[in-house]
């Protein structure tokens, strides 16, 4: 059965101070707006409103379709809550700003700053068959594991980290998006409901919870640039552990690609946990170190030549 | 026919709008029209207004649901809208004729019929660039022509606004016909008053035409026109339309992004733990909010 997909606010609905433009995505758990704040600055404004649990009334109003739905409405907003007091402690220029959070309609809403650009699975959408440039991968995520690495050093994970998730600014700077799946490593008393993409998702998400690290959301920056250079997700971890059909990226994509480019995404995509790089921060090194996709012998300065004439042997 | 059509009128720094824009359509044909009421005479809005109800009326009785001879409703239209005008004017024992200026084009069978009077313009854009565009009936396009004035002088020079043609008055309009022109799949017909077209070059026009969709495109030059005419600049008018695909629209802010990769986030269903966990209370959503705002606020004064 398909899940009943509430009606989007309407154009001109006055949100509190915010005017809604309109609907700019969202999906299985929330709705994305674009408004305006009262100074008419553009924001985005996120609705919680997961399918299949409410209907919308002709003023706005979010209603529970029965009693046990509004039960698991209510419990599911928790998780929203969470989002929220994520990135309200985090401010980084890769991380989603949100700069407001208020109840109205009987739900709640996350306004964040909207920023023009598109997402990174939009970009290699518009592709079509030509292939990313090398550079504009590793500039991207170099500047995104800065994003990555102040998440974790709030000890959180991002655990849902893929193309869709990641925002390419127009001046081409990346940012992280969407932290629904986020969850604060080394608590006690961890209550999940498991959120996760196949494909993007590590291995020990689907079945060792208990053993979630920087190394998982490690597994879905590899999977996110996989995906950059194939065009498609790497086979959804389960099915890999069963039977791996991923293959070797450094193989398959040789000659488009740098050598230690590829042999790095296939190290990000390793299946055993330990396998991976540990830490966001020892990833960027690599990213940064790599020889560049086309190298060129760097050119002598005019000093350097002037000083070897003068030195040179007589 | 496949085409997108979009008109729009503004006020800019007037008190009024004399200006007035509109079409009508059958299957078969299209009948679109614009024109200007003249300032200097009185009530330029009704001149206007009265062309448009009978240039489009006529077209309406007439074209069943092609017209029979274009050129001949083109001249008939406009000569029947100069009289409707000054019976108006008489009945209404007005001291002045009401003027005004007006370009009206028909488009049927893939081709494209215009008649203009004044300084209201058409232009034919094709994929080369500019195809065809009206000359203006005043006094600046006569010196224009003679070699007396420049074309950049168009909207400074001091006869800019010195029209010697018009539908209204005791002169008989001299309408100006063009032959018919076959239309091309993505050729733009775009009409506008002086308000408008003074601010562009044809250029800056079709850049913009050339990218975003018709109604896109004519907002962002109406933007464009407002704002460089200033606070007291003319009414702007403008009648586009594009013959077949319309350009697609490209605002980014429009992507729905989530549809675009099959790989949506899974929510498991709560299990266990999390299933017997309680729904939040109205006081748990207030105190979460509470928090978060003071985390949003701490960060503000941090920043400040």
């Amino acid at each position: 059965m398909a899940a009943q997909i509430p009606d989007p606010l309407p154009t001109g609905f006055q949100l509190g101070e915010y005017a809604i433009d309109r609907k700019i995505g969202g999906g299985g758990f929330s709705m994305v707006y674009l408004a305006f704040d009262p100074a008419g600055l553009p924001v985005a404004i996120k609705e919680y409103l997961p399918d299949g649990m409410v209907g919308r009334d002709g003023d706005g109003t979010v209603r529970p379709i029965s009693e046990d739905k509004e039960k698991t409405f209510r419990q599911g907003m928790k998780y929203f809550f969470d989002e929220g007091r994520t990135l309200a402690n985090i401010r980084h220029p890769n991380v989603v700003e949100v700069v407001n959070f208020f109840r109205a309609n009987e739900t709640v809403y996350m306004v964040m700053r909207y920023e023009r650009g598109k997402t990174l699975q939009r970009h290699i959408h518009d592709l079509h068959e030509e292939p990313m440039r090398e550079g504009f991968v590793r500039a991207s995520f170099v500047q995104l594991l800065n994003g990555l690495r102040e998440i974790h050093a709030q000890r959180l994970l991002h655990l849902d980290i893929k193309p869709s998730n990641i925002y390419v600014r127009q001046d081409g700077s990346p940012l992280l998006i969407d932290f629904g799946a986020a969850r604060h490593v080394l608590l006690a008393d961890q209550k999940y409901v498991p959120m996760y993409t196949p494909g993007f998702a590590a291995p020990e998400q689907y079945n060792q919870r208990d053993r979630l690290g920087p190394w998982t959301d490690i597994y879905g920056i590899g999977a996110s640039m996989y995906t950059c250079i194939a065009k498609r997700p790497p086979p959804p971890a389960n099915e890999r552990l069963e039977e791996d059909k991923l293959g070797s990226a450094a193989k398959d994509f040789a000659g488009t690609y740098s050598p230690d480019f590829l042999a790095l995404i296939d190290n990000l995509l390793r299946l055993p946990y330990t396998e991976r790089p540990q830490s966001v921060f020892s990833v960027q090194k690599r990213l940064i170190e790599l020889v560049p996709a086309h190298a060129r012998p760097a050119k002598q300065s005019l000093m350097e030549v002037i000083k070897q004439k003068l030195t040179q042997p007589l | 026919m496949k085409y997108s059509l979009y008109q729009e009128s503004r006020q800019g720094g007037r008190k009024s709008n004399q200006d007035r824009v509109g079409h009508a359509y059958t299957s078969e044909a299209i009948c679109m029209a614009l024109a200007d009421g003249m300032g200097g005479h009185a009530h330029g809005e009704v001149a206007a207004q009265v062309l448009m109800d009978v240039v489009l009326g006529m077209f309406e009785k007439l074209a069943r649901p092609r017209l029979a001879d274009v050129t001949e409703f083109l001249l008939d239209g406009v000569y029947a809208a100069h009289d409707t005008i000054n019976t108006y004017a008489s009945s209404h024992r007005m001291a002045d004729t009401p003027r005004t200026t007006c370009v009206v084009c028909v488009i049927q069978d893939g081709q494209a019929w215009w008649a203009h009077v004044g300084d209201s313009r058409l232009y034919h854009f094709g994929p080369n660039g500019l195809r065809a565009r009206t000359r203006d009936h005043s006094a600046i396009q006569h010196l224009i022509d003679d070699g007396l004035a420049s074309e950049d002088e168009i909207t400074s020079h001091p006869d800019r606004n010195k029209l010697y043609n018009s539908v209204g008055g005791f002169m008989l309009p001299n309408i100006e016909l063009s032959p018919g022109v076959l239309l091309g799949d993505g050729d733009v017909l775009l009409m506008a008053s002086d308000g408008f077209w003074s601010q562009f070059k044809p250029d800056e026009m079709l850049t913009t035409l050339r990218v975003y969709p018709v109604r896109v495109a004519v907002n962002q030059l109406l933007e464009h026109a407002e704002f460089r005419a200033g606070d007291y600049g003319d009414n702007l008018s403008v009648v586009a339309l594009r013959c077949g695909e319309d350009r697609p629209e490209v605002d980014p802010a429009a992507l729905n992004d989530f549809k675009l990769d099959g790989f949506t986030t899974e929510l498991k269903a709560l299990e266990g733990k999390a299933a017997q966990q309680p729904a939040m209370s109205d006081r748990d959503i207030d105190k979460a909010i509470e928090e978060i705002q003071a985390a949003l606020l701490k960060h503000q004064l941090e920043t400040k």
